[in-house]
């Protein structure tokens, strides 16, 4: 069996691998989250291996997939400062899940080493280099998912595809410019907030409209919760909404109107990519729901026609890999569909079978 | 007919006197530029006039744009010019201006509303203004703004995905600005191109020494820019960050203990090319730098600049759905080769193709032509003429009173 986890703070997500089956839930990550998880599983004596995911790995953290060991957990715990709640809710779990589970193979996974090796021109703020050289960088993310997007598309694509536009639709849309099978760019700047707008995230906005928020008594704890909890989607349409709520979105015309704003977002992000890659050989979406993001995909599909997309009039919607674009087109687009639990089960299989 | 025009810079003021011909085009016949005002460092402030090429230049201390202002009206006087009107560039008309507005008892109230949107470059504007009431009381204002020309901006493009409730409150929305820039750049790139503007989808780069922007104009309106609310977002500046992550703003205050007037301090004034490079705001002496402990610093600025300028061309190119011209302007886009080759490298996927010859014979005179031949998009540098745009609102607005 195998064990895997993602932040959920104050929670861990869990998933258990067996025999290629899934289940899972949620627990404290903590003595009192392992008990009740080996209620749930019958006993943990079966477990071989278990992932951690870490969304933040900073510097400390600079590779995809990595053995841990109870050496590691200092390293860990250096990250937090990071992304403090789930980075927090990440150590607690390994730290626990190598105590009570000595005998398995623990492998940590993150999700910002994928974006370690950008060049500075994409990584750094044109801030002060001091405060550059002190971390304040853009770490990208969703690592995991863009370099699974860059093989899936090699698979599907052939070895001619060398430059890549992977684009995560999702709650936390993000988008990354491959080359080569190296990132060369991020949506996601020194947190998740900055790039597209979110369910609840305000995505880029003009830093000066914070100056005037706080100008006006508003409390840096409130500021951070407005852009990061009550914003996005949420925020525009002054009612809880996900990018999933959006999409069914058909009669609501607010609704299509903010729509319009996320898909406005996504397909200039994917212009200015394709500029820092001097041309694009496929696209690829990567979505949990392909057909719910069937339309908003096959849309920004026909808005690039000019950079050589020849867009399917009705694609086949069959399987997990959805060619959007013509046999003949110069650049081909793909609808991947994801599910993060069994990528990371791949990843960590592939780790222990190295 | 006569129209004053001023044009306030952050340590600078231009003016320009047109004369109406009865053809009723404009042309200069006082030029005059106050320079180093307000600045206190080694060399002192002065003012040039060149009035029908007779050249002046005076050396005085100039401690603000309001004195500034009155030294040109009185050399006015002195000579003997008659003013039918006054035009004033604002940077920020807020969502109270979407064109040019004769000065009444109204728009300065308006105007007052607008100048915490601009702090550094509306304040300067309306003391000139103050400074032309009260000398000539009967000559006819009006004010230009450099947000107008953007508010065409469609919502998927202006709103920032903040809530309703704070947006509205405080008219949160991307603005931009260089408008005079854009409008004069439209146009006498169609000219050049024999076309109408309505058959361009273009890209303009305003590339000034201070204050740097994008604009994607479709069939001659704005779609969308790169600066926002603010001046501060968009390109890497000489002294401005450009797009940074929001959050960066609350952490440093919150984990770093920032005042918010630092803050604003540190982003807008020493961010940017210099922030990066640690030596200086000029791209050109980052371009030109040799000395060894510069130079590795200077090179990664260079390409900060460049890269974000590429990723803006690119996002609007996407917006635009194709390209028909790229053009370039103010100083630094018309007078820099090296900005525009890097900005133009590997860009054939949307048809950009420049000639490395033209590209670096392109003079500041004149309109030049940079592709090369036969490409799909044309590549131009357009030298920009902002005050003469002030000056054509002027006869639109008071060409009938003064004939």
């Amino acid at each position: 069996m195998m064990l895997l986890f993602e932040p959920d703070p104050p929670f861990v997500r869990w998933c258990a691998v067996v025999d290629g089956a899934l289940c899972g839930g949620s627990v404290e990550p903590g003595p009192d989250g392992f008990a009740e998880l080996g209620d749930r599983l019958d006993g943990l004596e079966n477990v071989e291996t278990v992932g951690y995911l870490l969304h933040q790995g900073g510097a400390e953290v600079d590779r995809a997939v990595s053995l841990l060991t109870a050496d590691g957990i200092a390293q860990l715990e250096h990250t937090v400062r990071l992304l403090p709640e789930h980075n927090d809710v990440t150590t607690k779990a390994a730290k626990y899940g190598l105590e009570r589970l000595p005998g398995a193979r623990h492998v940590l996974l993150c999700d910002t080493a994928f974006f370690a090796s950008m060049p500075p021109e994409a990584g750094m703020y044109a801030v002060p280099y001091e405060l550059s050289k002190a971390g304040l960088r853009r770490s990208g993310g969703f690592g995991l998912c863009h370099e699974w997007a860059w093989r899936q598309a090699r698979l599907a694509g052939g070895d001619a595809i060398g430059k890549l536009v992977s684009v995560y639709l999702s709650d936390r849309t993000n988008l990354a410019a491959v080359q080569d099978g190296g990132a060369i760019e991020t949506t996601i700047g020194f947190t998740p907030v900055e790039g597209i707008p979110s369910s609840t995230g305000c995505g880029d906005i003009d830093p000066t409209i914070i100056f005037q928020l706080h100008s006006t008594g508003m409390l840096l704890d409130q500021i951070n919760r407005l852009l990061t909890q009550r914003s996005g989607f949420t925020g525009l349409l002054d009612r809880k909404c996900s990018l999933w709520d959006l999409l069914r979105a058909e009669d609501d015309y607010e609704k299509s109107e903010v729509l319009e704003v996320y898909r406005y977002s996504v397909l200039k992000h994917i212009g200015a990519f394709i500029a820092v890659l001097g041309g694009v050989d496929a696209v690829v979406f990567v979505s949990e729901h392909l057909e719910e993001t069937a339309d908003l995909m096959l849309q920004i599909c026909r808005a690039l026609a000019f950079a050589g997309v020849e867009c399917e009039d009705s694609p086949d919607r069959d399987g997990h890999c959805w060619r959007l674009t013509r046999p003949n087109s110069c650049v081909c687009v793909f609808g991947l569909r994801y599910d993060k639990w069994r990528v990371m089960a791949q990843e960590v299989i592939r780790l222990v079978d190295e | 007919m006569n129209i004053l025009v001023f044009n306030c810079g952050s340590s600078s003021l231009s003016s320009k006197v047109f004369e109406v011909g009865a053809d009723g085009s404009p042309r200069v016949s006082l030029s005059s530029k106050a320079h180093r005002v307000g600045v206190t460092g080694t060399e002192g402030s002065f003012v040039e006039y060149d009035l029908r090429g007779d050249r002046q230049k005076v050396s005085l201390p100039i401690e603000t744009h309001r004195e500034a202002a009155r030294l040109v009206l009185e050399y006015i006087g002195d000579h003997k010019l008659t003013i039918d009107c006054i035009g004033h560039r604002f940077v920020h008309g807020g969502h109270y201006f979407k064109e040019s507005a004769v000065l009444e008892v109204d728009t300065l109230r308006k105007l007052r509303a607008c100048l915490p949107l601009a702090p550094i470059h509306n304040p300067v504007s309306l003391s000139v203004i103050d400074e032309c009431r009260d000398r000539m009381p009967r000559v006819g204002q009006y004010v230009t703004f450099d947000s107008a020309f953007h508010s065409t901006i469609p919502p998927r493009a202006y709103r920032y995905a903040l809530p309703k409730a704070i947006t509205k409150k405080f008219n949160f929305r991307k603005y931009g600005f260089h408008g005079l820039s854009y409008t004069y750049v439209v146009a006498e790139a169609s000219r050049f191109l024999e076309r109408e503007p309505r058959q361009l989808k273009m890209v303009a780069c305003h590339l000034g020494t201070g204050g740097s922007s994008v604009a994607a104009i479709r069939y001659g309106r704005s779609v969308d820019t790169s600066m926002g609310f603010s001046p501060l977002p968009g390109l890497v500046m000489s002294t401005r960050c450009g797009d940074i992550d929001p959050m960066l703003t609350v952490y440093l205050m919150a984990a770093h203990g920032y005042r918010p007037d630092e803050l604003i301090e540190l982003f807008n004034k020493r961010s940017g090319l210099l922030g990066v490079s640690g030596f200086s705001s000029d791209i050109r002496d980052i371009i030109s730098s040799t000395r060894q402990g510069e130079k590795e610093r200077a090179e990664l600025a260079l390409k900060m600049y460049t890269h974000r300028l590429r990723k803006y061309v690119g996002s609007y190119v996407a917006a635009l759905g194709g390209l028909d011209a790229l053009v370039f302007t103010d100083d630094i886009g018309v007078g820099t080769w090296q900005v525009r080759q890097k900005a133009c490298e590997h860009m054939e996927w949307c048809g950009v193709a420049l000639d490395s010859k033209l590209n670096q014979q392109a003079t500041g005179e004149r309109v030049c032509r940079l592709n090369v031949e036969g490409s799909r998009v044309a590549i131009l540098t357009v030298p920009t003429k902002e005050e003469l745009v002030i000056a054509l609102d002027g006869i639109k607005l008071f060409g009938e009173v003064a004939a």
